[in-house]
Protein backbone atom coordinates (compact mmCIF):
# COMPACT_ATOMS: atom_id res chain seq x y z
CA UNK A 1 0.00 0.00 0.00
CA UNK A 2 1.28 3.40 -0.99
CA UNK A 3 1.22 6.02 1.70
CA UNK A 4 1.97 9.25 -0.12
CA UNK A 5 1.32 11.44 2.90
CA UNK A 6 3.84 9.65 5.05
CA UNK A 7 6.38 9.64 2.26
CA UNK A 8 6.01 13.36 1.75
CA UNK A 9 6.50 14.14 5.41
CA UNK A 10 9.65 12.07 5.53
CA UNK A 11 11.18 13.84 2.58
CA UNK A 12 10.42 17.25 4.00
CA UNK A 13 11.92 16.39 7.35
CA UNK A 14 15.15 15.29 5.74
CA UNK A 15 15.26 18.38 3.59
CA UNK A 16 14.63 20.64 6.54
CA UNK A 17 17.26 18.91 8.60
CA UNK A 18 19.85 19.47 5.92
CA UNK A 19 18.81 22.98 5.11
CA UNK A 20 18.40 24.63 8.47
CA UNK A 21 20.78 23.45 11.16
CA UNK A 22 23.80 23.39 8.87
CA UNK A 23 23.89 27.16 8.65
CA UNK A 24 23.91 27.50 12.41
CA UNK A 25 26.64 24.95 13.06
CA UNK A 26 28.89 26.46 10.40
CA UNK A 27 29.23 29.74 12.29
CA UNK A 28 31.49 30.19 15.26
CA UNK A 29 32.37 33.27 17.24
CA UNK A 30 35.28 34.06 19.48
CA UNK A 31 35.80 36.87 21.94
CA UNK A 32 38.91 38.45 23.39
CA UNK A 33 39.09 41.57 25.50
CA UNK A 34 40.86 44.86 25.19
CA UNK A 35 42.15 45.82 28.62
CA UNK A 36 43.83 48.83 30.15
CA UNK A 37 44.45 50.04 33.67
CA UNK A 38 44.50 53.77 34.27
CA UNK A 39 46.77 54.73 37.16
CA UNK A 40 46.95 58.00 39.10
CA UNK A 41 49.05 60.80 37.63
CA UNK A 42 52.82 60.84 37.95
CA UNK A 43 54.47 63.85 39.57
CA UNK A 44 58.00 65.02 38.82
CA UNK A 45 60.21 67.59 40.51
CA UNK A 46 63.56 68.66 39.08
CA UNK A 47 66.63 70.54 40.25
CA UNK A 48 69.13 72.07 37.82
CA UNK A 49 72.34 70.58 36.47
CA UNK A 50 74.62 73.49 37.36
CA UNK A 51 78.03 73.76 35.66
CA UNK A 52 78.91 76.77 37.76
CA UNK A 53 81.45 79.17 36.32
CA UNK A 54 83.84 78.41 33.50
CA UNK A 55 86.26 80.21 31.17
CA UNK A 56 85.47 81.25 27.55
CA UNK A 57 87.27 78.17 26.24
CA UNK A 58 87.03 75.14 28.46
CA UNK A 59 85.68 71.64 28.92
CA UNK A 60 83.89 70.98 32.19
CA UNK A 61 82.23 67.74 33.23
CA UNK A 62 79.74 67.21 36.05
CA UNK A 63 79.22 63.62 37.17
CA UNK A 64 75.66 62.36 37.23
CA UNK A 65 75.62 61.81 40.97
CA UNK A 66 76.63 65.47 41.45
CA UNK A 67 74.38 66.78 38.69
CA UNK A 68 70.76 67.63 38.20
CA UNK A 69 68.13 65.62 40.00
CA UNK A 70 64.62 64.49 39.14
CA UNK A 71 62.25 62.99 41.69
CA UNK A 72 59.39 60.96 40.23
CA UNK A 73 56.34 59.94 42.27
CA UNK A 74 53.71 57.51 41.02
CA UNK A 75 51.96 54.26 41.85
CA UNK A 76 54.21 52.16 44.13
CA UNK A 77 55.92 49.18 42.59
CA UNK A 78 54.94 49.97 38.99
CA UNK A 79 57.37 50.16 36.09
CA UNK A 80 57.71 53.50 34.34
CA UNK A 81 59.29 54.39 31.01
CA UNK A 82 61.74 57.28 31.27
CA UNK A 83 63.01 59.31 28.31
CA UNK A 84 64.85 62.62 27.95
CA UNK A 85 65.15 65.51 25.58
CA UNK A 86 68.54 67.16 25.90
CA UNK A 87 69.80 70.48 24.60
CA UNK A 88 72.91 70.61 22.42
CA UNK A 89 73.83 74.12 23.51
CA UNK A 90 72.97 76.37 26.42
CA UNK A 91 71.48 78.92 24.10
CA UNK A 92 74.65 80.00 22.32
CA UNK A 93 76.47 78.02 19.60
CA UNK A 94 79.81 78.50 21.38
CA UNK A 95 78.42 77.03 24.60
CA UNK A 96 77.87 73.38 23.75
CA UNK A 97 76.71 70.67 26.08
CA UNK A 98 76.54 66.89 25.69
CA UNK A 99 78.01 63.54 26.78
CA UNK A 100 75.09 62.97 29.11
CA UNK A 101 75.33 60.46 31.94
CA UNK A 102 72.70 59.20 34.35
CA UNK A 103 72.11 57.40 37.59
CA UNK A 104 68.90 56.08 39.10
CA UNK A 105 67.67 54.80 42.43
CA UNK A 106 64.37 54.15 44.16
CA UNK A 107 65.79 55.84 47.25
CA UNK A 108 67.24 59.38 47.41
CA UNK A 109 70.83 58.17 47.82
CA UNK A 110 73.10 59.05 44.90
CA UNK A 111 75.85 57.01 46.55
CA UNK A 112 73.92 53.77 46.09
CA UNK A 113 72.46 54.66 42.70
CA UNK A 114 72.88 52.65 39.51
CA UNK A 115 74.36 54.28 36.38
CA UNK A 116 72.43 54.35 33.14
CA UNK A 117 72.77 56.06 29.77
CA UNK A 118 70.00 58.64 29.49
CA UNK A 119 68.38 58.58 26.10
CA UNK A 120 65.55 59.86 24.01
CA UNK A 121 64.43 56.22 23.84
CA UNK A 122 62.33 55.00 26.79
CA UNK A 123 64.03 52.98 29.50
CA UNK A 124 62.08 51.16 32.20
CA UNK A 125 62.69 51.62 35.91
CA UNK A 126 60.56 50.50 38.87
CA UNK A 127 59.02 52.94 41.27
CA UNK A 128 59.73 52.33 44.93
CA UNK A 129 57.37 49.63 46.17
CA UNK A 130 56.57 51.57 49.33
CA UNK A 131 56.37 55.23 48.39
CA UNK A 132 56.26 55.15 44.57
CA UNK A 133 59.42 57.24 44.26
CA UNK A 134 62.20 57.14 41.65
CA UNK A 135 65.25 59.38 41.70
CA UNK A 136 67.23 60.24 38.58
CA UNK A 137 70.52 62.12 38.40
CA UNK A 138 71.86 63.63 35.19
CA UNK A 139 75.41 64.73 34.43
CA UNK A 140 77.01 66.14 31.31
CA UNK A 141 79.91 67.99 29.74
CA UNK A 142 80.00 71.70 28.91
CA UNK A 143 82.33 72.83 26.12
CA UNK A 144 82.96 76.54 25.57
CA UNK A 145 84.87 77.77 22.51
CA UNK A 146 85.69 81.47 22.83
CA UNK A 147 82.25 81.94 24.29
CA UNK A 148 81.20 85.44 25.23
CA UNK A 149 80.77 86.10 28.93
CA UNK A 150 77.27 85.64 30.19
CA UNK A 151 74.81 83.35 31.86
CA UNK A 152 73.44 80.48 29.80
CA UNK A 153 70.79 77.90 30.36
CA UNK A 154 68.64 75.41 28.49
CA UNK A 155 66.01 72.91 29.59
CA UNK A 156 66.38 69.15 30.03
CA UNK A 157 62.97 67.56 29.54
CA UNK A 158 62.14 64.34 31.34
CA UNK A 159 59.15 62.32 30.15
CA UNK A 160 57.77 59.57 32.37
CA UNK A 161 54.90 57.26 31.50
CA UNK A 162 53.69 53.99 32.96
CA UNK A 163 55.16 50.98 31.20
CA UNK B 1 21.43 28.49 -1.10
CA UNK B 2 21.74 25.21 -2.95
CA UNK B 3 19.93 23.34 -0.21
CA UNK B 4 17.11 25.84 0.00
CA UNK B 5 16.32 25.57 -3.74
CA UNK B 6 16.12 21.82 -3.37
CA UNK B 7 13.58 22.14 -0.58
CA UNK B 8 11.35 24.32 -2.76
CA UNK B 9 11.20 21.64 -5.44
CA UNK B 10 10.23 19.00 -2.93
CA UNK B 11 7.54 21.22 -1.43
CA UNK B 12 5.96 21.80 -4.85
CA UNK B 13 5.71 18.06 -5.38
CA UNK B 14 4.26 17.43 -1.97
CA UNK B 15 1.48 20.02 -2.18
CA UNK B 16 -0.05 18.41 -5.27
CA UNK B 17 -1.72 15.21 -4.12
CA UNK B 18 -2.57 14.23 -7.65
CA UNK B 19 0.97 14.33 -8.72
CA UNK B 20 2.05 12.47 -5.65
CA UNK B 21 -0.35 9.66 -6.41
CA UNK B 22 0.22 9.32 -10.14
CA UNK B 23 3.77 10.25 -10.67
CA UNK B 24 7.06 9.75 -9.09
CA UNK B 25 10.12 11.89 -9.28
CA UNK B 26 13.37 12.32 -7.55
CA UNK B 27 15.76 15.09 -6.79
CA UNK B 28 19.23 14.83 -5.45
CA UNK B 29 20.02 16.55 -2.22
CA UNK B 30 23.63 17.22 -1.48
CA UNK B 31 25.23 18.69 1.57
CA UNK B 32 28.76 18.84 2.82
CA UNK B 33 29.39 18.80 6.51
CA UNK B 34 32.58 20.68 7.26
CA UNK B 35 34.84 20.55 10.25
CA UNK B 36 33.47 22.61 13.08
CA UNK B 37 35.18 25.96 13.44
CA UNK B 38 37.01 26.45 16.72
CA UNK B 39 38.16 29.87 17.91
CA UNK B 40 40.19 30.80 20.95
CA UNK B 41 41.05 34.38 21.80
CA UNK B 42 43.70 36.01 23.93
CA UNK B 43 43.36 39.56 25.23
CA UNK B 44 44.91 42.73 23.89
CA UNK B 45 46.52 44.18 27.02
CA UNK B 46 47.62 47.79 27.19
CA UNK B 47 48.84 47.39 30.75
CA UNK B 48 49.16 50.53 32.83
CA UNK B 49 48.44 53.90 31.32
CA UNK B 50 48.38 57.45 32.64
CA UNK B 51 45.21 59.45 33.12
CA UNK B 52 46.07 61.29 29.89
CA UNK B 53 48.18 59.31 27.47
CA UNK B 54 48.23 57.59 24.11
CA UNK B 55 49.71 54.09 24.23
CA UNK B 56 50.02 51.72 21.31
CA UNK B 57 50.45 47.97 21.25
CA UNK B 58 51.66 46.40 18.00
CA UNK B 59 49.65 43.47 16.60
CA UNK B 60 52.44 40.95 17.19
CA UNK B 61 52.37 41.84 20.88
CA UNK B 62 48.62 42.34 21.07
CA UNK B 63 45.49 40.24 21.08
CA UNK B 64 45.25 37.03 19.11
CA UNK B 65 42.62 34.69 17.72
CA UNK B 66 43.59 31.10 16.91
CA UNK B 67 41.15 29.40 14.56
CA UNK B 68 40.83 25.82 13.38
CA UNK B 69 38.56 25.09 10.43
CA UNK B 70 38.28 23.00 7.28
CA UNK B 71 41.24 23.44 4.96
CA UNK B 72 40.60 25.47 1.82
CA UNK B 73 37.01 26.23 2.81
CA UNK B 74 36.04 29.82 2.08
CA UNK B 75 34.77 31.64 5.13
CA UNK B 76 33.52 35.08 5.91
CA UNK B 77 35.00 36.74 8.96
CA UNK B 78 32.88 39.31 10.75
CA UNK B 79 34.62 41.42 13.35
CA UNK B 80 33.53 43.95 15.93
CA UNK B 81 36.09 46.18 17.56
CA UNK B 82 35.46 48.53 20.48
CA UNK B 83 35.99 52.26 20.15
CA UNK B 84 36.01 52.87 23.88
CA UNK B 85 37.00 51.01 27.03
CA UNK B 86 35.08 53.44 29.23
CA UNK B 87 34.65 57.16 29.91
CA UNK B 88 37.60 59.13 28.52
CA UNK B 89 39.32 55.88 27.54
CA UNK B 90 39.19 55.64 23.76
CA UNK B 91 40.68 52.89 21.64
CA UNK B 92 41.33 53.04 17.92
CA UNK B 93 43.97 52.82 15.25
CA UNK B 94 43.28 49.12 14.93
CA UNK B 95 45.76 47.04 12.96
CA UNK B 96 45.13 43.37 12.20
CA UNK B 97 47.49 40.77 10.81
CA UNK B 98 46.53 37.41 9.35
CA UNK B 99 48.46 34.25 8.68
CA UNK B 100 47.84 30.54 8.18
CA UNK B 101 50.85 29.73 10.32
CA UNK B 102 51.65 31.00 13.79
CA UNK B 103 54.10 33.66 12.68
CA UNK B 104 53.19 37.35 12.88
CA UNK B 105 56.45 38.30 11.17
CA UNK B 106 55.30 36.80 7.88
CA UNK B 107 51.63 37.75 8.33
CA UNK B 108 49.74 40.00 5.98
CA UNK B 109 47.77 43.05 6.99
CA UNK B 110 44.01 42.69 7.08
CA UNK B 111 42.20 45.68 5.59
CA UNK B 112 39.86 46.78 8.38
CA UNK B 113 37.00 49.11 7.59
CA UNK B 114 35.87 50.80 10.77
CA UNK B 115 34.79 49.30 14.04
CA UNK B 116 32.97 46.42 12.36
CA UNK B 117 33.07 44.71 9.04
CA UNK B 118 33.35 41.47 7.12
CA UNK B 119 35.93 39.99 4.81
CA UNK B 120 36.34 36.67 3.07
CA UNK B 121 39.29 34.34 3.31
CA UNK B 122 40.33 30.68 3.38
CA UNK B 123 43.18 28.68 4.80
CA UNK B 124 45.04 25.91 3.02
CA UNK B 125 46.38 24.67 6.35
CA UNK B 126 43.06 24.64 8.21
CA UNK B 127 44.57 27.09 10.67
CA UNK B 128 44.12 30.85 10.88
CA UNK B 129 45.82 33.31 13.16
CA UNK B 130 44.79 36.91 13.64
CA UNK B 131 46.84 39.42 15.62
CA UNK B 132 45.31 42.70 16.72
CA UNK B 133 47.01 45.88 17.82
CA UNK B 134 45.57 49.29 18.64
CA UNK B 135 46.10 52.55 20.48
CA UNK B 136 44.41 53.44 23.74
CA UNK B 137 44.00 57.14 24.42
CA UNK B 138 43.10 58.43 27.85
CA UNK B 139 41.99 61.99 28.45
CA UNK B 140 41.67 62.84 32.13
CA UNK B 141 40.40 59.31 32.69
CA UNK B 142 39.60 58.19 36.18
CA UNK B 143 42.00 55.60 37.61
CA UNK B 144 40.65 52.08 37.30
CA UNK B 145 40.55 48.99 35.15
CA UNK B 146 38.81 49.13 31.81
CA UNK B 147 37.95 46.49 29.22
CA UNK B 148 35.75 45.88 26.20
CA UNK B 149 35.20 42.82 24.00
CA UNK B 150 36.59 42.12 20.55
CA UNK B 151 34.49 39.60 18.64
CA UNK B 152 35.34 37.54 15.59
CA UNK B 153 32.63 35.40 13.96
CA UNK B 154 33.49 32.96 11.18
CA UNK B 155 30.93 31.46 8.83
CA UNK B 156 31.51 28.98 6.05
CA UNK B 157 30.46 30.51 2.75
Amino acid sequence: MILPGLRTRTVLLIAAALACPGGVEAQTGGTAFTKATVLPAIATIGSALDFGTTTPTAVKTIAATAGGTFRVTGTPGVLVDVSFTFPTTLGHPLVAVGSWTGAQNSSPSAATSTPFSPSTSPQSFPLNASNGRLYLWIGGTLITSAAPAGTYSAPIVLTVVYN
Amino acid sequence: MRLRLTVCVISALAMSPGLAAAQSGSVTMAGTVLTAIAITGSDLRFGNVMTSQAKSVAPAAGGRFDITLAANAPVSVAYTLPSSLGPQVGVGGWVALYNTVNDPASAQTVPLSGASGTFNTASATGQMYFWLGATVTTSNAAPGSYSAPITFTLTYN
